[in-house]
This record gives C-alpha cells, structure tokens and sequence, in this order.
C-alpha cells in the first residue's frame, strides 16, 4: 500500500528538488546538470558506480562541496549551503562513509557537537539536557545505549547509530547516508534497514547511498540512477528489476573501452593461496602469470588496498600464504618486496606517491639509489640523470627538467614519474592500484599502452581498478572481490561489465564456489 | 641572493659539479642579503665591529653554534626535530670534565663526551621509532632527564678543569685558524656531502618529504631517523665539549636554551619546519646572522635579555615568512615538452 502511494507523494509533497545540478573541478565535471525530487516520507536511494558523483551530490547537500550551476530547494526555499553546519541548521543531515565522530568523546557530546546547550550565566555546559535528549533520541532508534559511554569504545555499527541519533536529534527533515552498511555485519544491517524504516514513518525522508542493490530493494522506495556525473534514471523500486538497475548503471558507449591485445600467459609469477590480511581480506586465493594482466574488480573498500598492499609487503598476511616464482614468498616489508623484484603503484598518488619535495629524477630513483652511485659511493647526477633520461622517454614523461618538482606536474605525467618509479628495480611482477586514477585521456591512452608492452615484455601485472571499462579492457581475467573475499573470475566471454557489478553489488557468484 | 648567484643556476650544465651544489645551496639561503645589511649597519653604528679580532669572535660563535645547526639541518629537513640537544651539551661538558679532572687525558674525556652525545641520540631515536613517541614530546622527556643527570653527575657543581688538550679544541689555532672555524668548515663539507650526495642524505630528504612514500619506496625509515638523532647527538657532544673548553669547565647549567638557537638558525636559514627540503648552506648563514646580531647588540651595550627578544623575533619572522610562502600560489608549469 505504502508503495503505491510514493509516486504521488514525490508528486505533492517534495521536500527536497534538486535541479540542473552541475559541479565542475578543475578538469573534471563531476555533476552535469542532474535533477531528481525527493518526497516527504521517501526513502530514496542513489546509486552508481564509483566516480558516478554520488559522493560529490552528497557533499553539495552537506554543504562541502558549492556547485557551479543548478538549485536545490528543501521545504519550498532555496537551499545554498555554504558550510556543513549551514546544512544542519537547514534540517538537511549527512551521515558520510568516512565516521565524524570524536573517539575521545561521549556518545552525549558527540551528539551535541558544535550545538552544546549552555547555562547562559556561566556559559557551562548542561550535561543533564544533553542525557535526556540523547535518551529520548535513542528511545526512537530503540537502542540502550549509555549516554555518558565513550565513542572510541563502540562497535562501527554502533558509532554508526551515534551517526544516526545526532542527524535525528538536529530534527532532520532530510537524512543523507553514504554506504550506511559498509561495515557492518549481517544482523547490524538488518538493524539499521529497520531504523530507516522507522525515520520513513515518521515521515522523514533518506537519501539511501549503496552499492549493495539488494538493499536497495529491500528499503528503497525509488531509486535515481547516476552514471559519469549524469542522471541516468529515477525508478520506482515496486516495477523494476535488478537486472534494469544495472542495465542502467553500466551503458556505457563502447567507444570508450580500451582494448589490451591479450597476451600468452607464461609461467605463474606470483601466487596467492587462502590469503588474508589487514581487516577485510580474507581467503583470497589466485595465481598471476608472466605476460598477462589479472584485474581486481569491486565496489570501493572490498579488500583490493589489502590484497595489493600485502603483495608488497606493506601489510602483514594473517593467514595463508604467496609464491614468488613458485617460491614462499612472506615480505615483511616494502624493501624486502622491491628486492624481491616487485614494482607497486599505490592507488594515492598524493598521500602515498609523491615525494614533493624531490624533483621528477629524484622521484624515479628514490628506490635504486645504491645503483645511481659513482665515484666514491656519491650519488652520481649524471646516472640519475641518465636513468631519468631513459624513463621520461619511456613513458612519455613531459617535465621541463630533471630537476622539476614532481608537484608542478600535470597528474598524468606525476602518475607516469610514479610508475617509472614502480619500473626502476626492474623485477617482473608489477603490482598497480588504479593506474589512471585522476589522469586525463591522453595519459590514460599512454599509460594502458605501456602496461600492454610490459606485458609483452614478460611482465605479470596484478591490476586494481574501479573504472570498469579499462578493468575489462586491460584484463586478460578479472577477480571480483566483494567485502574481502573472491566473488567472481570472469574469464574469457564472461568478462562483462553487467557481471562484474552483479558480482560486485549483488551477491551474484561466478566462477566460484558459493 | 646576489644576482650572479641567480644567473649561474638558471643556466646551470647537465653535470652538477661541488660548485653547483654549493651555487644552488647558497640560493636557497635568502638570508645572505639581511647579513650584508646587519653587518654594514653595525660598520656605522661601532667602529669596533670591522676590526680583524671581532670578526673572528663572530666566526668562531658562529663556527661553535653551526656544527649543531647542520644536524639540526638534517633532522628538521627529516621532519622532525630534537629540543634534548642543549641538554647534551650540559651533559657531555659534565661528563668530559669529570673524566679529564679523574686525571685521564683530554683526548679520553672527549671521547667519553662523544659516546655520552651519541647515547643521548640512541635513547633519542628508540623512544621515538620504538615506540611512537612524537619527536617533540620524546625529546622534550629526554632534554629534561639529561639536564638532571648532568647536574645530578656533577653534583650541582662547576666541575673545573684545566687540560692543555681540552683548551686547545677552543684556543688552539692550527694553521692559524681558530679551532672551532676549522671543525665548522670539517662539518660543513661533511654535511654537505651527506646531504647532498649520499643515499642517506637523499632518503632523509624522502622521509621529510612523505613519509608514507618513502617506507612505500622501501627505505629503512626507522633506521633512518635513529641514525639522524645518533648524528644530533654527537654534534651536541661537540658542541659541550667546545664550550666547556672556552670555559675550562662542565656544569649541569651550560648550554640552557641552546635547543632553541640550534633550531633557529635551521629556520631562519630556509630550512621548512615541515620537512622535505634542506638548506644547508642557509643554517651557515644563519648562524652568522645570528652571531653577528649578538655581537652587535653586545658592542652596543644592550643588555643579554633583549638579545634573546631578538633572536627570539628573529625566529618568529622567519616561520611567519615561511607560512605566507606555503600559502602563495604554488605556479604549475605547462605540461609542454
């Protein structure tokens, strides 16, 4: 019943209208020019693949991020925040994937945060108005919890249902969540579908952010679709299928799809079997040949950061174990994966790439230095030089000298200066989070160009990447990892991109046992 | 900064040669201009400060504060940076001269000075890389447990000495030449080799630089850091051996505040607070501005404690100027060949 009545409520009772929303970044239009109408008493879910620019839409309506162009009206008046705290005092409440919350703190001050009800006289803070309010706001989420309990010591669902209390304790009319279940366990999820359902009722309005499609299905009254920063298509949830969703999410033109010349796969460079590390990963088994290139699919946060940062020894496996040219393979640090011959590419290029400070040459040699020494064991500018000389041509690098900082680059050209730094040891498994992340077309076109020669060269390319097009393009298989663990290997006719999202979002398994 | 300076680099060869690395080092020291000045102000205003024997004292302060001033260089250009330093000095000035007064050779009481500086850095580092104590706080424990050995050590006395060896490291004059300038000029090729052309040099820059990148680009971060605070260590130890031997004597109150001018004319020399870049040859300049300003004010008759404002002013103006230079648009070259 209650379904039947959404559309017609979209239609009288809007509360939020978004219109010809456009953000543009320096290069990147992020949103062009999306509208769609959120209803009192809807939830509405907004997905994507990433980069479609559901997170830059929530942070237009969080007050982060100001548009270029286009309106958003809440409660019939225009909406413009300016600051987070402008979008708060609007009723509009954004609970992002990355937590808030103040560890050190209570769950009363943390709810209260940056709105303490004070004693006028004294300017002292009144903790009892802070307890009864938080009280009354968990009564609501029927949640016991106490108020005086420090953040820091809760579970992630829990801090999440703090999240939650201090988005309805601000009486939000519009409650905004971004990928509310990525940590969560099973049961925890079904707890916070509930405290949702409850918010409708009450006749607020979510904003339901998820790749998980099945949720959607589960809680979403409609569903808009974004795809490249465009709006795709709002859906009613009650007459659509799963299948529509993606069909809607991926089509692509297919002009944009690059395609790697499929390589013979050689000899197995490097093999994983049961591995698991850091938090997410686990029981990830999967071999990588020399010559060919196994991609790593999957919504953001599966365990591709783990699986790649424990391939290069940066994060310690718990369980199972690598080979290495069918050698045990267990580095205990970055030094002991580049000795053993493997190049890395973080998927950060800022906080965990660049060396500011240093110039494009210093930045390639940063890992070779014992090899740039001459006379005496001084560092020889003339081999750095060299050695630069011989990777600026390889990989098209375009810096006025040696001597640029690595900053002043385009991030096409830093990104290849990194990859030069990945190539310079010279081993012959090439481990790569998002290549062409942050890269423009060209550098894009140059960088796939030159995994493809490397491959032809007899080097085994384990790949993360989360633009679709070029996981399919680039990947002789392709691995889908869905909450850390192996969902799908797609080979061959299967490598398709409805596949990879239903494996990615669905639950759907192919190619492994479930 | 003169303009030959600027021009030489601009057009600098493909080969760097020792000359270029002191050309371009030299350009990163923006200080050299307020020197001249000082220095020319201070011709006027006294006719004591151009005469050949206080130029030398403001060479040989300069000359005593810098050796400090260059591991500083590298620690602060890591990153980080150590506040225990002063405190070495006391410790090490102690330690020498009890061992020199207990009727061993100077030679010996240096030595032990130097392995006592080099202890301070060890304990320095593993607090730091150990542990995960933040630099400041780790060497800010440190400053105040050392400071207490020496004048537990000491027994809150001047330890007095009188060691031909020891007087010679302040008053000896090799060749003619001061003592304490020829150490400086040692350190100073020391670190600007170091620096500029070793490994090391190169991944103390890295560290400061991003340290996440650099343990991502495999180097021994940690090992590094413990290394550069062993480094600050000895240089303290130098530096309490060289004024205990102005003095003749160790005492747990030498050296009170030195942590401060050390970092000083690291920052005032260009050196960034954050890391990443090293001015070696602006810590140089540094310590001369610092000393000639000193001497000056000295001349002048003003009083110790409007030194230290001034030094102290000194200091704030340079952060501050290094702030509004973060904050000035950073120019990004066009991607064309």
């Amino acid at each position: 019943m209650r379904k039947g009545t959404t559309t017609q409520m979209s239609e009288h009772d809007p509360v939020l209208e978004v219109t010809g929303l456009t953000v543009e970044f320096p290069g990147v239009r992020a949103l062009d020019d999306v509208g769609f109408t959120v209803a009192r008493g809807e939830v509405h879910a907004l997905v994507g693949e990433n980069g479609a620019g559901k997170s830059t839409l929530l942070k237009v309506l969080g007050g982060v991020n100001t548009p270029t162009a286009g309106t958003v009206v809440l409660d019939g008046n225009p909406y413009s925040p300016a600051k987070p705290h402008d979008a708060l005092v609007a009723g509009i409440a954004v609970i992002y994937q990355e937590f808030t919350l103040f560890p050190d703190l209570t769950v009363a001050e943390n709810v209260f945060v940056g709105r303490e009800p004070v004693v006028a006289a004294t300017r002292g803070i009144r903790y009892g108005v802070m307890r009864d309010e938080c009280r009354r706001v968990f009564g609501m989420l029927d949640w016991e919890i106490d108020p005086d309990a420090r953040v820091g010591d809760l579970s992630v669902s829990e801090q999440q249902l703090v999240e939650i209390a201090k988005a309805l304790s601000v009486e939000g009319q519009v409650i905004v969540m971004d990928e509310p279940t990525a940590a969560l366990s099973h049961s925890e999820v079904a707890r916070l579908l509930d405290v949702v359902r409850r918010l409708r009722d009450e006749g607020r309005s979510v904003i339901y952010v998820s790749h998980h499609l099945e949720e959607v299905f589960e809680i979403a009254d409609r569903a808009t679709v974004l795809r490249d920063g465009k709006h795709v298509a709002t859906l009613d949830i009650a007459s659509t299928t799963e299948d529509e969703l993606v069909r809607h999410m991926v089509g692509r033109e297919v002009s944009s799809v690059f395609t790697r010349e499929p390589g013979v796969p050689g000899e197995v460079v490097l093999g994983l079997d049961g591995l698991s590390a850091g938090r997410i990963l686990r029981d990830v088994s999967l071999d990588v040949r020399a010559g060919e290139v196994v991609g790593i699919g999957g919504v953001a946060g599966a365990g591709q950061t783990e699986l790649t940062e424990a391939v290069y020894g940066a994060l310690a496996a718990r369980r199972g174990s690598m080979t290495l040219h069918c050698e045990r393979y267990a580095p205990s640090s970055p030094a002991d994966a580049l000795r053993a011959g493997v190049g890395f590419l973080h998927e950060d290029r800022k906080s965990a790439g660049n060396l500011p400070h240093l110039t494009v040459a210093q930045n390639v040699t940063i890992t070779i230095l014992d090899r740039m020494r001459g006379v005496a064991r001084l560092l020889s500018f003339a081999k750095e030089r060299e050695t630069y000389d011989s990777y600026r041509s390889r990989m098209r690098i375009k810096a006025s000298s040696p001597a640029q900082l690595i900053g002043q680059l385009s991030g096409g050209n830093q990104q290849k200066v990194l990859l030069g730094r990945a190539l310079a040891p010279g081993g012959d498994l090439l481990v790569l989070n998002e290549p062409t992340r942050g890269v423009d077309i060209g550098a894009k076109a140059e960088i796939h160009q030159l995994i493809g020669e490397l491959t032809k060269s007899g080097v085994a390319v384990l790949m993360v990447s989360s633009d679709l097009p070029e996981l399919l393009g680039m990947s002789d298989r392709v691995v889908v990892l869905s909450q850390g663990r192996v969902v799908g290997r797609l080979d061959g006719d299967e490598r398709t991109e409805e596949n990879v999202i239903a494996c990615a979002t669905t639950g759907r398994r192919i190619g492994v046992a479930a | 900064m003169s303009t030959t300076t600027e021009r030489r680099t601009t057009s600098a060869p493909p080969r760097r040669t020792v000359v270029d690395v002191v050309v371009s080092a030299l350009r990163s020291a923006p200080l050299t201009i307020p020197l001249i000045l000082v220095a020319a102000a201070l011709s006027f205003a006294t006719s004591r400060f151009l005469t050949l024997g206080n130029l030398e004292n403001v060479l040989v302060a300069a000359s005593i504060i810098v050796i400090p001033g260059l591991a500083m260089t590298l620690c602060i250009t890591m990153g980080e940076f150590d506040l225990s330093v002063g405190s070495t000095v006391a410790l090490t000035g102690v330690i020498t001269c009890t061992v020199i007064a207990d009727g061993a050779h100077g030679l010996v009481g240096m030595l032990a000075g130097l392995v006592t500086g080099a202890l301070v850095g060890v304990l320095n580092g593993l607090v730091i890389t150990r542990f995960g104590v933040t630099p400041f706080i780790a060497t800010l424990a440190t400053m105040v447990i050392v400071r207490g050995a020496a004048t537990a050590l000491s027994g809150g006395r001047d330890v007095i000495v009188n060691d031909p060896t020891l007087k010679y490291m302040a008053a000896g004059r090799p060749l003619g030449i001061p003592m304490p300038i020829v150490l400086a000029v040692l350190a100073l090729a020391v670190m600007l080799w170091v620096t500029y052309r070793t490994r090391f040099g190169r991944h103390v820059a890295a560290i400061g630089s991003n340290r996440d990148a650099a343990h991502l680009s495999g180097l021994p971060v940690d090992r590094i850091r413990l290394a550069v605070y062993v480094m600050i260590g000895v240089a303290g130890a130098i530096w309490g051996i060289l004024i205990s031997a102005q003095l003749q004597k160790g005492s747990g109150q030498l050296g009170l505040g030195f942590e401060l001018d050390a970092i000083t004319i690291v920052v005032i020399g260009g050196t960034s607070l954050l890391g990443g870049h090293a001015a070696v040859m602006g810590t140089v300049i540094g310590a001369l501005l610092i000393e000639t300003i000193r001497n000056g004010l000295n001349l002048l008759n003003v009083p110790p404690a409007y030194q230290r404002i001034s030094v102290g002013l000194l200091l704030v103006a340079a952060l501050a100027i290094q702030a509004i230079r973060r904050k000035a648009p950073v120019e990004v070259l066009d991607d064309k060949p």
